[in-house]
């Protein structure tokens, strides 16, 4: 398939070094400007709407940037930003372990895979967060609550990609502990592991989405203290521009991580190339 | 006079189905100690199930094969290969991955350190120790294989079609590089391939598969004299044999039975 | 390979996923008689009381408050997404600027925009059908425009080699070629406009399925929470088949799928 190069800068015929440099350095100011433009317009579409339409306790870009002073040093606010923040890294770290052992086993055996892989498909499948309901019922009001939504949506991108993974180990990598005579052990821990780490790290990527909507929904409904509960508790008493601070950085941290996930790709998985 | 010792390998009355179809059957030869045979023929006989079943990456539907005298089960002691596609592991270095069977082996680092420090050299890959995978070329990465063979001092040495994924000019290079080595270290060697000319640069013998279902056609002496390099293939003898090779692979049998180049007794090794 | 192989795997298969099933109603069974009624019940029982909430209206209620706004949201969301989606493809300038906001927008977890949305719209129908739409909205956005800017110029040449109007271009080209990609987006929106569409039930509504869960969930009543969920999963797995049959009925002509 051919790509018809398109250029925005003149081609190489004449123009000299310099020339060639300003058009990209021109070219990535003006994209530049059309990003912050467009951030602008938008902000300012958000103030002036909200201020000529709507009750005077909805947020505004203004009013929510005045407010985050006085937000960081809210102690209550620190205190939430740690629970929930700790309880997704908790939440993750269980996820991780269960469904990189659960997605190993289930990739390479494929009997397994047959009888487990179809609850997996239907957890996938249906809106997780029915289940919080039920959650309060057997951990009652209480932070284990949103550990488990957090672990129960975490977990099923994780087992998915690396049973992926796991069952797509070459064939020639096999054959090669199988004529040096590998133990079960080095192969699992030797090839079948690494194989699947790229994978561990895409379902990773998004587990952490499904983890934060998790933790949310979880705190609103339980109502217990963290970033989701402060969010309620500060729009209902309107106090919304505390709120939306909470919220971007709620943002704030899902990109971070994610951020962190592409940092983690990038230097460690430096050697895979996808077959 | 033959120059090479015992039978290493027996392989006798092979079989192989794929489900209810025969891909090959009734392959017998053998290969001796210091000696390699080529494997050659069209595409789709089974030049690369034959061989994993000889080291014992498959079970054959018939027949039997013997490495040392003992009946091949799993793959045995003793017995290397080197594949297609590489078979590194990305995520090792050079180094590791040439260690990769000392390792398996519980060898010390100590003891291994040396071992693969010379290996690397022999394969011409100094300076890439601590490279990865990614970072090689194709030819590259395949000395490393051949190194991470040669590691583990195999009295067998199988190739399944080690060149083929390499282009032309790194084939001709390393095919040469193969002949050298070998020639330090000589293990009984199977080396499947899908190009005649490399059957016939490589081989003592040539095992010629063909036929729906595949079944050996012949086995030709080669009977070049050793070390062979690169004047190899202008000689008069690899012209014969090669020409032969190709109208029996092609069954180019028009012209009437191919010539068969006479066996030659008078090769000699040193 | 010959049919009998073919046939051994095939039953092998089956009774994979037949023990599997089995393995399910018998573990959920077990589970349900060893525990308290509050904790977890049987599957009959559970079935039972599906039963008894379709009887007395209950569930099918719930279900059309649901889906009522489930509906009219992702129709909303469709034609937003795709609309949006084909402009941002088409028209380089609004995508250089727009384009960051989007994705940080599609990386927000929306469940956390609903209580301002509560604020902003109040109760009732449409700001259920807002929070579904901006749950649902995303996925069909950046599918649709993955989908339209990646149009081979070759293919758009072609079009104008043969004098193609503008609306023909659009109609025997760009639309066709997008419809696989925008059934990839529908798939996915789908998925998460169920789940927009319980959030916005826990809060928005007093007579949806979540609203069910949770009343459910302050009684205890672990079998009428049990009977709820196991209906929106047949829901949520119908949708995903539906979703993926689109998908592979619109990409039939792609190579590879």
């Amino acid at each position: 398939m051919s790509t018809p190069v398109s250029t925005e800068i003149a081609p190489a015929v004449g123009p000299t070094d310099t020339q060639a440099g300003q058009g990209g350095s021109r070219r990535l100011l003006r994209s530049g400007a059309l990003k912050v433009g467009a951030g602008v317009l938008l902000l300012l579409i958000w103030q002036f709407g909200v201020r000529l339409f709507a009750p005077s306790y909805i947020a505004t870009p203004l009013h929510t940037v005045q407010r985050i002073p006085a937000v960081f040093a809210d102690v209550q606010f620190g205190a939430d930003v740690q629970t929930t923040l700790l309880a997704i890294l908790e939440g993750l770290g269980i996820a991780v372990v269960i469904g990189t052992v659960l997605g190993l086993v289930m990739g390479r055996l494929p009997d397994l895979n047959r009888v487990l892989g179809m609850y997996v498909g239907t957890f996938y499948a249906m809106p997780l967060i029915a289940v919080v309901p039920l959650l309060t019922v057997w951990f009652g009001y209480t932070p284990t609550a949103r550990l488990a939504m957090v672990v129960l949506e975490a977990v099923l991108p994780i087992i998915y990609n690396v049973a992926e993974g796991a069952r797509l180990v070459p064939t020639t990598f096999l054959d090669v502990t199988r004529i040096h005579h590998a133990p079960w052990w080095r192969v699992w821990l030797g090839v079948v592991l690494p194989n699947a780490l790229p994978y561990v790290l895409a379902g990773l990527d998004l587990a952490i989405g499904r983890a934060l909507i998790g933790a949310v929904v979880a705190e609103f409904v339980t109502a217990i203290p963290g970033l989701g509960y402060y969010i309620l508790f500060n729009v209902r008493s309107f106090h919304e521009n505390e709120a939306m601070v909470a919220l971007l950085v709620l943002v704030a941290f899902a990109l971070a991580l994610r951020a962190l996930i592409n940092l983690a790709i990038a230097r460690g998985l430096r050697w895979y190339r996808p077959a | 006079m033959p120059v090479h010792g015992d039978t290493k390998i027996r392989v006798d009355s092979l079989a192989m189905n794929y489900g209810d179809r025969p891909v090959f059957s009734d392959v017998s030869f053998d290969v001796r100690e210091g000696e390699v045979v080529s494997i050659v023929g069209p595409s789709g006989c089974g030049k690369t199930t034959l061989l994993r079943c000889v080291v014992g990456l498959a079970r054959p539907t018939g027949g039997a094969v013997e490495i040392g005298g003992e009946r091949v089960v799993d793959p045995p002691e003793g017995v290397a290969m080197v594949f297609q596609h590489f078979g590194l592991f990305p995520w090792k270095t050079v180094a590791a991955n040439v260690a990769y069977g000392l390792t398996v082996r519980r060898m010390s680092k100590r003891d291994a350190g040396p071992k693969i420090a010379a290996l690397i050299k022999l394969v011409g890959l100094e300076g890439y120790e601590k490279s990865y995978p990614y970072q090689l070329s194709g030819g590259m990465q395949q000395r490393a294989g051949l190194a991470r063979a040669l590691a583990i001092e195999p009295s067998v040495l199988v190739m399944d079609e080690p060149f083929a994924a390499l282009d032309a000019q790194t084939r001709d290079v390393l095919q040469l590089e193969l002949l050298r080595i070998w020639d330090t270290r000589r293990a009984a060697m199977m080396f499947v391939t899908h190009s005649i000319d490399e059957a016939v640069l490589m081989g003592d013998r040539i095992v010629i598969l063909r036929g729906r279902p595949s079944g050996i056609f012949d086995i030709v002496d080669v009977g070049i004299p050793r070390p062979r390099g690169r004047a190899t293939v202008d000689t008069e003898r690899f012209r014969v044999v090669r020409d032969y090779v190709w109208r029996a692979v092609m069954q180019d049998d028009e012209l009437g039975a191919p010539e068969r180049p006479a066996d030659d007794t008078t090769s000699v090794g040193h | 390979m010959t049919t009998q192989v073919v046939k051994k795997k095939r039953l092998r298969a089956w009774s994979g996923y037949a023990v599997g099933l089995l393995l399910g109603i018998v573990v959920w069974q077990v589970v349900g008689l060893h525990m308290s009624s509050e904790t977890f019940v049987p599957l009959t029982t559970t079935l039972h009381r599906l039963g008894q909430l379709v009887a007395d209206g209950t569930l099918p209620g719930a279900l059309w408050t649901s889906f009522r706004s489930y509906l009219v949201g992702m129709a909303f969301a469709l034609v937003l997404g795709a609309f949006l989606g084909l402009l941002l493809a088409r028209r380089r300038l609004l995508r250089t600027a727009f384009e960051p906001y989007v994705v940080a927008l599609y990386a927000t977890p929306m469940v956390g925009v609903i209580p301002f949305l509560l604020a902003l719209l109040g109760f009732g129908f449409w700001s259920k059908v807002v929070v579904i739409v901006v749950f649902a909205f995303f996925p069909v956005l950046l599918n649709t425009q993955r989908g339209a800017q990646s149009i081979d110029q070759e293919l758009l040449d072609v079009a104008r080699c043969y004098r193609s109007g503008e609306w023909d271009v659009w109609r025997h080209v760009i639309i066709p070629y997008t419809l696989p990609y925008l059934m990839t987006g529908v798939r996915q929106s789908l998925a998460r406009g169920l789940v927009g569409m319980i959030a916005a039930d826990y809060f928005l509504s007093s007579d949806g399925l979540g609203s069910l869960l949770i009343t459910a969930s302050e009684r205890f009543d672990t079998a009428e929470m049990l009977a709820v969920t196991l209906t929106i999963t047949v829901i949520g797995l119908i949708l995903m088949a539906i979703g993926r049959l689109a998908e592979s009925y619109f990409a039939r002509w792609r190579v590879g799928g």
